[in-house]
Formats: structure tokens, C-alpha cells, sequence
């Protein structure tokens, strides 16, 4: 299977949502693509999107990053105040660039279509690297409840996807 | 698929699970196809989350750094006797595979105008790079795998091959090139594994590609061949 590797760009933006530090932003991403460099070889695109594996690495090495230094609470807060405050223009221009516009509007709609407190769980998963129990806690709600919020957080986002590439 | 499954593969999927949680539920994954492939597909969707990350450049500079990083790390097996051209520049296959990356957002300024913008549209520099994973087709060796990286501005690549056993001293692997412009798969160049059935080499095949459908391997006599005679060996499209 042949894949572009083309627009691949949104890697340092999630590292830097995570880290909230442009230094380390920078030294985790170049942590990552070494990694991407050595361990090549197993990626199988019958299985993920090169997208889902280059992210997926990026993201693992900030998250290390993150629990290293241990300040979770305050960039967590931070992360969440910039989701609120982003413009959206300059990641429109950047992303027309690549070719991606249509492609990024689309999953971003559907991202912004998902309940609030779906998104929050997975959010804070995602860029918080959170466990489910810290999850549980900041949102104040059982744990019990953010495992199924998380599951249905995923799954609406796979509908909205779907309804919006029909 | 029940909910209680689901929802384990959604919290792995986010990395979520507790450590013994996971450890059963990657012996679950083991066994079962349909799991597996749920978990990829709620991965898919996790990755998409990265999407809701407001843009930030980063500084140029840091390409650079990347590019060293990679060049400090990369071991540089020996080109093999080969028929493919050896005065080609060497192009480490991930540092094309990184620069296609990193130039994804390093050359792209928020400040640049429209104009700017429709410029590097035209030049397509992100879509030079393409990457092929070539499967097996061998029925003793079903773990061989090789990437390819193909640039096809500079009409360069690298394959990295892993798992493939070693050929008799009498024959080569061959890569080949397909496409369609040409009747016959286009000539890449030879080479041989090591011992432990890898090589990273890179390559520049024979005649200019337009457009590259699919990558093949096969055996061929030492030296290599024209076209493709010997038996498919590891095939990606």
C-alpha cells in the first residue's frame, strides 16, 4: 500500500498542547522522529494510518515528558484555557498549505460536534495523560461513568465522521 | 461486540488501562482478529483528537536538529554490488520520510500571504514522498516486511528489508518499480541481507518514474536481471 507521507503537520501542534513549553515541545519532537527513524520498519500500513502512527508516537513521548516533570495539573489548564482561546484562522492558513483543509474542517466539526463532557474525558486523556482515575477526579464524576464517556466519546466522533463524509 | 469489550478497547486505545487490565486485555487481542481490528479503528479515531490542537509553529532550526539527530543514529549498511547507479546521492530513507514530515509545518508560516500559500501548492513538495510497505509473498518466510521510502522529485529512495533470508551466493534480490508508463516493472537495483535477513539501502531505479503504483522484490540471478524473472519475494501497492 503506497502512502503519502504528505501533511503530516499537526504533530508538533499536539506536542506542544501537551508540554505547553516550546523547549521541550521541541526536544520531544525531534525524541519522536528519531524514534519514527528507528522503528520504521514495523510500521504496517495494512494496519493504521501513518497519520494514527506517527501522532501516536509523538503523543507517547510528550505524555512521558509530561509525567516526568511532573507539573500535570497546571499545563492540563493551561491546554484546556488555549483549546478555548485558539484562533482558528492561523491553523486554517497552515493547514490550507498542506492540503489539508477539507480534511482537518471535517474532523475538527466533528470533534466540536461531540458532547462537552466526552470530549473533556478524552481530552484530558489525550493531551493530559491522564489515568482514568485522575480523569474521574478532576471531572468529579464515578469512574465508572468517564470509562463509558470515553467509549461513546469515540464512538460519536466515528458517526459524525461518518455523516459528515456523506 | 459488547459494551464491556468495547469499552476496554476504547480506554486501550487511549492508553487508559491499568497495567494488569492491559495485560489481559492484549492476551484477549492475541486470539481475537475482529478485537484487533476494533482497536485500530478507535486508535484511528484517538489520533484524530491531535485535530483539536490549535496550530504552532515551530522554529525552523528545528529541522535541522532533526536532520542531525537522525544522521547521528542512522547505521549505514554497505551498498551491496549492485546494478543500480552507486554515484546517487545517499538519501537517508527516514530523514525523507522527516523532512516530508517536518516541512509540513516548517515551512508554513502563519504570517505567509494566500499567494505564498498557492505557491507551495503547486510545488506539492508534501506530496513527493511516498512510503510502501511490502508484504511477503514468500510462504517460508511469511515475516519478511520491507519499507519503502520513494521520493520522486529526486527520484531517489531507500528500502529497508527485515526478515528475508539470505540468497545463495549464485543470486540477488532485485527491486522493482511499477509503472504504468512502462510495460515491464522498472529496474531499482540489487541487493543482498544480512545475515540476520535486514538491509537498509538506498536506491535509484533506472528509468524516471512518473508515477510509482507498486514496489516488488524478487529473486533473481546474481548480478540481477532486466525484467523480472525470478520469484516474487515481497510485494507492496
Amino acid at each position: 500500500m503506497l502512502v503519502s507521507i504528505a501533511a503530516r503537520g499537526r504533530s508538533f501542534s499536539m506536542i506542544y498542547q501537551i508540554l505547553q513549553d516550546q523547549k521541550e515541545s521541541e526536544d520531544v519532537m525531534q525524541e519522536a522522529f528519531v524514534q519514527m527513524w528507528k522503528k520504521a520498519s514495523t510500521y504496517d500500513g495494512s494496519r493504521s494510518a501513518l497519520f494514527t502512527w506517527a501522532v501516536m508516537i509523538s503523543r507517547n513521548k510528550a505524555i512521558d515528558r509530561l509525567r516526568a516533570r511532573q507539573r500535570r495539573s497546571r499545563t492540563v489548564d493551561a491546554a484546556a484555557a488555549e483549546l478555548e482561546a485558539a484562533p482558528p484562522e492561523a491553523t486554517e492558513q497552515a493547514d490550507d498549505a498542506l492540503g489539508r483543509s477539507e480534511e482537518r474542517l471535517r474532523v475538527r466539526s466533528a470533534l466540536s460536534s461531540l458532547p462537552v463532557p466526552q470530549r473533556e474525558a478524552i481530552d484530558l486523556a489525550f493531551f493530559g495523560g491522564m489515568t482514568q482515575v485522575e480523569i474521574s477526579a478532576r471531572l468529579g464524576a464515578p469512574l465508572g461513568t468517564v470509562k463509558a464517556r470515553i467509549r461513546r466519546g469515540l464512538l460519536s466522533l466515528r458517526d459524525a465522521l461518518e455523516v459528515a463524509t456523506s | 461486540m459488547n459494551e464491556a469489550l468495547e469499552e476496554q478497547a476504547s480506554l486501550y486505545a487511549l492508553d487508559l488501562l491499568e497495567p494488569s487490565e492491559c495485560t489481559a486485555f492484549e492476551a484477549a487481542l492475541e486470539s481475537d482478529p475482529a478485537l484487533c481490528e476494533r482497536v485500530e479503528e478507535l486508535r484511528e479515531l484517538a489520533a484524530k483528537f491531535a485535530h483539536g490542537a490549535p496550530w504552532r509553529q515551530p522554529p525552523p532550526e528545528l529541522e535541522t536538529r532533526i536532520r542531525d539527530a537522525i544522521r547521528a543514529t542512522k547505521t549505514v549498511t554497505p551498498m551491496p554490488p549492485a546494478r543500480a547507479d552507486s554515484s546517487m546521492s545517499w538519501l537517508p530513507w527516514a530523514l525523507a520520510a522527516c523532512l516530508a514530515l517536518t516541512c509540513a509545518f516548517l515551512v508554513v508560516d502563519r504570517t505567509q500571504t494566500r499567494k505564498q500559500l498557492a505557491k507551495l501548492e503547486e510545488r506539492n513538495v508534501f506530496a513527493q514522498v511516498q512510503i510502501a510497505t511490502l508484504a511477503s509473498q514468500l510462504q517460508t518466510s511469511p515475516g519478511a516486511t520491507a519499507t519503502v521510502v520513494w521520493d520522486s522529485e529526486k527520484q531517489e529512495g531507500v528500502l529497508k528489508v527485515t526478515n528475508v533470508p539470505p540468497t545463495d551466493a549464485d543470486k540477488d534480490y532485485q527491486l522493482w518499480i511499477v509503472d504504468p508508463e512502462y510495460k515491464q516493472p522498472v529496474d531499482a537495483g540489487v541487493f543482498a541481507v544480512s545475515n540476520d535477513g535486514t538491509i537498509k539501502v538506498p536506491f535509484k531505479p533506472k528509468e524516471h518514474i512518473g508515477q510509482a503504483n507498486a514496489f516488488a522484490v524478487s529473486l533473481e540471478k546474481k548480478g540481477g536481471s532486466p525484467k523480472a524473472e525470478g520469484p516474487m519475494v515481497l510485494l507492496g501497492k
